[in-house]
């Protein structure tokens, strides 16, 4: 079927893009043009199946999922900003209190004697502090003395062992182990990987 | 008038109204879901490119303009995240035409689709099935100025926004994509 040069403007005429006198005269024109009359069923079918599309709904649960994630943070935002206002308020009306209570003359004198007794207060927990860390000194030394009590009994074990490690019979062979132990150990070491060098030992290995 | 409701929600969103959010959520949760739904066609996906097209609308409330549409700006979103979607799952476009290497002219061919599932088609009626197939059809750049602007009723020059498109390529692109379903439901008619 071949193609009139009018059915380009069909979609702009279903779109409603075109003046009305216009879309009269292209209605018009597919009504005896058989390749425009076609184009424009057609055309009508599918605006109609475009706007037939069902919207779908994820349903409510969806809603509370979304606001489950989005919701805190916009809250605690917003909480956090008025705690920030009410206490910088108090913090500036506790200062202006302070100011105004220590600026009047009865207000000093009670200042001046509420200062004499935290001081006084100040120096007997000084005390009671210093006797108490007097009192911790002498309880380690105590311990101290216990302790050298201990090291005399355990002697004995101690003198068995020099006199076993002064023997070169036992000495030598646990020396090599430990030396063994050491060099696996070292080998062993986490070390970075080179490129393609450690191919070397397999190589050396297959050998 | 929608624009004017619109405007009013959002100020109470920014206000902190958390009433307000779950209204915004209620009214756009379909249509939004629905173009998530026909761009990616899985429901995990469409689910999670729409629940963040909310979180991003409601982190960038402060920066929306009142005086453009919300419809529009929020599609923005959507629309961004459905693309970039598909870009990371480097999904092959499930379309049913190819580009002859000669004429460069689209010619259509026949691919299975994978789309939705047996049970969910025979829950719908027969012209809904065929609606959806038809939209399936299309390769993703088509189909979501088609669903813009047939589903979401934006204007060519709101899509063109929402798209960041010219105006040109967004009455090319559609008037192009439903030229392809004509030619479809044309085969279907033979």
């Amino acid at each position: 079927m071949t193609t009139c040069a009018e059915s380009d403007r069909i979609q702009e005429l279903l779109d409603g893009d075109l003046p009305p006198g216009e879309a009269l005269r292209l209605r018009e024109h597919a009504a005896s043009c058989a390749s425009c009359g076609r184009d424009l069923l057609l055309y009508t079918r599918v605006f109609h199946s475009l706007e037939r599309l069902p919207v779908l709904d994820p349903g409510p649960a969806f809603t509370a999922r979304v606001l489950e994630r989005a919701l805190p943070s916009r809250v605690r935002e917003r909480w956090i900003r008025a705690l920030g206002f009410g206490y910088a308020s108090l913090s500036a009306i506790t200062v202006a209190a302070v100011v105004a209570f220590a600026t009047q003359p009865a207000a000093r004198t009670l200042l001046v004697t509420l200062s004499t007794a935290a001081s006084r207060r100040l120096a007997q927990a000084m005390v009671i502090a210093l006797n108490a860390l007097s009192f911790s000194v002498v309880g380690l030394a105590e311990s101290g003395r216990l302790l050298a009590e201990a090291g005399e009994r355990l002697k004995p074990f101690g003198r068995a062992l020099a006199a076993l490690f002064s023997q070169t019979a036992i000495v030598l062979p646990l020396t090599i182990a430990a030396a063994a132990c050491i060099a696996v150990l070292w080998w062993m070491r986490p070390r970075e990987a080179d490129d393609g060098k450690g191919i070397r030992h397999v190589g050396v290995l297959g050998f | 008038m929608e624009n004017n409701e619109d405007a009013e929600i959002v100020r109470r969103c920014r206000a902190g109204d958390e009433k307000a959010y779950r209204e915004l959520v209620d009214r756009y949760r379909r249509p939004v879901y629905s173009m998530a739904l026909r761009m990616l066609r899985r429901e995990e996906d469409a689910e999670d490119v729409a629940q963040e097209t909310f979180i991003r609308v409601f982190r960038a409330l402060d920066r929306y303009d009142p005086t453009r549409s919300f419809t529009a700006w929020m599609f923005t979103i959507a629309a961004r995240l459905c693309i970039d979607h598909i870009r990371r799952r480097k999904q092959s476009p499930i379309s049913l035409f190819q580009r002859d290497s000669d004429t460069l002219e689209e010619r259509t061919i026949e691919v299975p689709d994978p789309g939705l599932g047996p049970e969910e088609l025979t829950s719908r009626g027969e012209e809904e099935r065929h609606a959806q197939q038809l939209i399936d059809s299309l390769p993703h750049h088509y189909r979501i100025v088609v669903m813009l602007r047939h589903q979401q009723d934006l204007s060519y020059e709101e899509i063109s926004e929402a798209l960041k498109l010219p105006l040109g390529t967004v009455k090319a692109r559609i008037h192009r994509a439903r030229a392809l379903l004509k030619r479809q439901l044309e085969g279907d008619t033979r």
